[in-house]
């Protein structure tokens, strides 16, 4: 017991004992809740059950007409930021043009969601921003891929597998379209 | 000195960012905020702290050379306690922008956020005390990572491998009908039941660090296991998380201030 880390801790300093003891538990506590806030993180990646789907769906980029491999042309770091945003972008328009955050705040709270509303509506996305990303996206694509785009095409397509592993295009939906030529 | 070796990987990580093109002034102004419901998202959004740096150039330009400049000088200064904390605050400004702007709370960056904690204290034991911390915690990683699909089950789903397999590789394999992995990626999802025992592969894989919370004398497996794990989920499901690997340097066991 005397060389457990704790007691280590806690012969060496209570302020420090005390510090990592609300760390493992607010960890604990919010990981029992299900909900995070950083630094007590949820490291529940790939825990929920998954089933096998008949269809899957891909984000199509076309840069200047042309179809842009972002698997390959863009790293991890910038890939994230470029199809993270895309796909809010995609729930945010099928939601009326208004950021996801709000509405699940909105059904979670019931009456209670005028109290947080007016601080929702700060820190979450409202039509200016909803109509500025795609400029964003071009210069922030411009800048990752180091060329003009005159062009640029987002769909969100929809894809099935076949026997073989390999993938079929079942259908397109147009996400957003950037002409400037 | 370990400390060098900490920012070392601190300063590879934040080359990696560069060439990403995705420090704070290369984000070229996001619009985008996704705080959701992290309340240490929230009180940075409410300041308008991510919004405002991104926003102007020449701020985003010179939080990303202190961000850097702290790295740099927590490897180059290692007796001043001033660049560890500058760096860690900095980067926890970064970690959340990085987040919100890319609409998804990714955990791959949290090893590089915590490493320079230690690192704030002058005294040999206080380190010590919270180095050894942060071994725990690495443990905790991957761990719970373990518990919750065991607890919620997914462990023991026989269609997991296959679905994630689907799932994760459907973007590469519709923009890469040509590659080679394809038939690795076809021959899993063709064997579900080879592709069911590697996802409870993996996911024991994460178990076995449970062991470590009681013994150290394995703790040159939880170095290994954790680039094992993250090159196979590179490899086969496009998940890149090998900036958490700074935190394996947890497992080395040396002082602080001890020449290699």
């Amino acid at each position: 017991m005397q060389n457990t880390y704790f007691h280590q801790l806690y012969q060496y300093s209570k302020t420090l004992f005390w510090a990592v003891v609300m760390f493992c538990t607010m960890t604990l506590v919010l990981t029992f809740a299900g909900h995070q806030i950083t630094p007590f993180f949820l490291w529940a990646m790939f825990s929920e059950k998954e089933e096998i789907r008949a269809t899957y769906e891909v984000i199509e980029i076309r840069l200047n007409g042309e179809t842009f491999n972002y698997t390959q042309a863009l790293i991890d770091a910038n890939r994230h930021i470029v199809t993270g945003s895309i796909l809010y972008y995609d729930k945010m328009k099928n939601n009326t043009d208004t950021d996801p955050t709000r509405t699940f705040f909105e059904e979670k709270l019931g009456n209670n969601y005028s109290k947080i509303k007016p601080i929702l509506e700060r820190i979450t996305n409202d039509k200016a921003q909803y109509a500025a990303f795609e400029a964003w996206l071009q210069r922030y694509l411009e800048r990752s891929t180091h060329r003009k785009i005159e062009t640029l095409e987002v769909n969100m397509q929809t894809w099935a597998y076949d026997e073989s592993g390999l993938m079929n295009l079942r259908s397109t939906k147009p996400v957003l379209m950037i002409n400037d030529k | 000195m370990l400390q060098r070796l900490a920012f070392a990987g601190v300063l590879l990580s934040l080359v990696y960012r560069w060439w990403a093109h995705s420090l704070m002034s290369q984000l070229v102004a996001p619009v985008w905020v996704y705080p959701y419901v992290d309340l240490t998202y929230w009180g940075l959004h409410l300041m308008n702290v991510p919004q405002w740096i991104s926003g102007h150039y020449a701020a985003a330009v010179a939080f990303d050379v202190v961000l850097v400049g702290a790295a740099f000088g927590g490897f180059i200064f290692t007796k001043k306690r001033i660049f560890p904390i500058v760096f860690t605050l900095f980067y926890l400004i970064y970690f959340v922008s990085y987040n919100s702007f890319g609409a998804h709370h990714t955990h791959c960056m949290v090893g590089v956020l915590l490493i320079g904690v230690p690192f704030w204290f002058r005294k040999e034991k206080t380190f010590e005390l919270l180095w050894e911390g942060l071994r725990y915690f690495t443990l905790w990683v991957y761990s719970s990572a373990f518990l919750w699909k065991l607890f919620r089950g997914s462990l023991f789903n026989i269609e997991q491998g296959v679905a994630v397999f689907m799932n994760e590789n459907a973007t590469h394999i519709a923009l890469n009908p040509d590659a080679w992995m394809n038939g690795v990626y076809a021959f899993f999802m063709a064997h579900p039941t080879l592709s069911f025992a590697a996802n409870v592969g993996a996911v024991l894989m994460e178990g076995l660090f449970i062991i470590g919370f009681f013994t150290k004398k394995y703790d040159w497996a939880w170095i290994v296991l954790p680039i094992i794990f993250h090159t196979m989920t590179y490899l086969f499901i496009h998940v890149m998380f090998y900036e958490l690997l700074i935190l394996n340097l947890t497992f080395w066991r040396v002082k602080k201030n001890c020449k290699f």
